[in-house]
């Protein structure tokens, strides 16, 4: 009997279909990071520190971009731009409707940038640190049209900070997330730390993914590295502590690991993507108390999957994972079946690039 | 646990050997002992983060202080159970005084704070307590503080950084064995749990008391 009450209720969610499949980089162990939908296609970062953009219907490669010297720690799309951050203490602004090659604007932190996000008004542009050999961990203020650091505030955090986001609907309100186990929110009409500082959520355990959600993102959730979860309102009351979330196999579903949470702003749905080391991915509708397992999608993955960007109204999503593999899933079923190559050289030979694998 | 490595009985007799060997180097303080994880198969650069908390069944730190951020009702409940506290009161006096609020998070180990004023925090001492790790954990009304403060005691951080290596205080010399033994086991098996090749990602295991030698168990 889990601790956490799961019901089956595969009718919320038309299912999602497994359309296409390619590997980022054939005969190479690169780990998917990120995958994400850009009005240039489709956006993936890697392990090998390189960014590609591919097609969203065929998953071929479009365009492919080695800017970052070392990790690409995260992306984010807006219309006509991506974002990204690297532990090559930068973030980047691409302009998709330029060449790939090189960001339109790049802002420098001091350390690597774990983790960052764009303001409503797209005036300000905030990145979160690692923690450096001084045990300072930073969150880092630019000013986008001035092109410079407007700010810094180096006491919030005792330890990496994993997550920033801005307010969808407030340019002034952000959160961020640390490793220190704290999700701190700020309004930065005054941008003085200590003034700024609004509420704190202590998490218990080093925050992995946190984030806003809600129809007027009134609430949060927060993730940890152990794979625990709980909601809180926006300004710290905790809703729900789930604890491990893995306490879902004692209900019969197999997952060893989160992926993340998804908010539905169509459907006003919080859900909890939940994979297992095979490679499937268990989608669950987090309620007040409990779980509802809507689906899940296998066949897509073969190890631990990283990426999630999904689309749950337009009934699209796509996937990228430590086994290297892009996959594009929606509800519309497949005209044909897709045949999933193995990573080895006799595969390789059958599949070349990113092409649709074509069943004999 | 199916699967696991490590026999009770073999633990067992290292723990019985490492306590041994502290009684007789008798030191002036009471040794830590620690669990010492190495890993394999395992890449901090791209692999998901290993890093989190876990409570163990014995107090491994019983001489943690922890300090409450009391409302009225908490406060009188701390005097009356001789724990250390701050009232509202106190912390408006501070009046935002980082040096002040520096030197009280040094004073304690750790905090705890009445689920009214928590929210207030912030407003009353800014990121005064972050930066020292020390934000405090609420309580409520109907709360035992002492056991509160227990299981503040009895949770230990663990966080893999660059090496391979993991160490973990699981406990102190003047721990039972069983006290020792039980720790060591649950740690072991849930932080196992937590790797994606579970024992495949293990190539060895530790323990060792502060001042001692370590002892391997795998």
């Amino acid at each position: 009997m889990s601790r956490i009450p799961v019901t089956s209720t595969p009718s919320l969610l038309p299912k999602l279909h497994l359309q296409h499949s390619a590997f980022f980089d054939l005969g190479s162990d690169v780990y998917i990071f990120e995958t994400l939908r850009t009005t240039a296609g489709i956006a993936v970062s890697a392990s090998n520190n390189s960014i590609k953009l591919y097609d969203p219907q065929t998953l071929m490669p479009a365009a492919t971009n080695t800017y970052h010297s070392d990790r690409v720690t995260q992306i984010k799309a807006r219309p006509n731009m991506l974002l990204s951050s690297s532990f090559d203490q930068q973030v980047a602004i691409w302009d998709l409707r330029q060449s790939f090659g090189r960001p339109a604007m790049s802002f420098r932190a001091n350390s690597p940038v774990l983790s960052f996000d764009m303001s409503l008004d797209e005036k300000m542009l905030v990145g979160g640190t690692k923690l450096d050999d001084d045990l300072q961990a930073t969150v880092c203020f630019w000013d986008i049209h001035a092109g410079k650091l407007a700010k810094v505030f180096e006491e919030s955090h005792s330890d990496d900070i994993t997550n920033i986001q801005c307010h969808p609907g407030n340019a002034k309100q952000l959160l961020s997330g640390s490793s220190d186990g704290l999700v701190c929110t700020y309004d930065v009409s005054q941008f003085d730390e200590d003034e700024a500082l609004q509420f704190v959520a202590n998490i218990g355990a080093s925050v992995s993914q946190c984030g806003f959600f809600g129809p007027d993102a009134q609430f949060i959730y927060a993730q940890s590295d152990m794979e625990t979860l709980q909601l809180w309102t926006s300004d710290a009351t905790m809703l729900a502590d789930f604890g491990d979330v893995r306490d879902v196999v004692q209900a019969g579903v197999p997952i060893d690991y989160v992926i993340g949470c998804r908010y539905d702003p169509v459907q006003q749905r919080l859900y909890l993507l939940g994979g297992s080391n095979s490679g499937d991915v268990h989608v669950m509708h987090v309620g007040a108390g409990s779980f509802e397992h809507v689906q899940v999608l296998s066949g897509g993955h073969g190890d631990i999957v990283r990426g999630f960007d999904w689309d749950a109204a337009g009934g699209w999503a796509v996937s990228g994972g430590e086994d290297g593999r892009l996959s594009l899933w929606s509800t519309e079923k497949p005209s044909t079946p897709v045949v999933m190559p193995s990573r080895n050289a006799e595969g390789s030979k059958k599949s070349a690039g990113g092409r649709r694998f074509n069943p004999y | 646990m199916s699967g696991s490595k490590i026999q009770v009985a073999a633990v067992r007799e290292e723990v019985r050997a490492l306590l041994a060997a502290s009684a007789e180097s008798k030191r002036k303080f009471v040794e830590t002992v620690e669990l010492q994880i190495g890993l394999k198969n395992y890449d901090p650069q791209r692999d998901k983060r290993f890093s989190g908390t876990i409570k163990l069944p014995h107090i491994p730190r019983p001489k943690m202080t922890v300090c409450i951020l009391g409302d009225a009702h908490d406060v009188d409940k701390a005097k009356a159970i001789d724990m250390p506290f701050r009232s509202v009161e106190d912390l408006k006096k501070m009046n935002k005084n980082k040096k002040l609020i520096k030197k009280m998070a040094a004073s304690y180990d750790a905090f705890i704070a009445s689920e009214a004023l928590i929210k207030q925090i912030p407003r009353l001492l800014g990121p005064g307590l972050h930066k020292a790790g020390k934000f405090p954990t609420p309580v409520s009304h109907t709360d035992d503080l002492t056991a509160r403060a227990d299981e503040i005691r009895a949770t230990i951080k663990f966080q893999l950084k660059k090496v391979l290596c993991l160490a973990v205080a699981i406990g102190n010399v003047s721990m039972e064995e069983d006290e020792v033994l039980g720790n060591i086991m649950l740690a072991v098996n849930f932080l196992v749990s937590l790797l994606k090749k579970r024992w495949q990602n293990v190539k060895s295991l530790y323990i060792k008391s502060t001042m001692g030698k370590p002892h391997r168990l795998y």
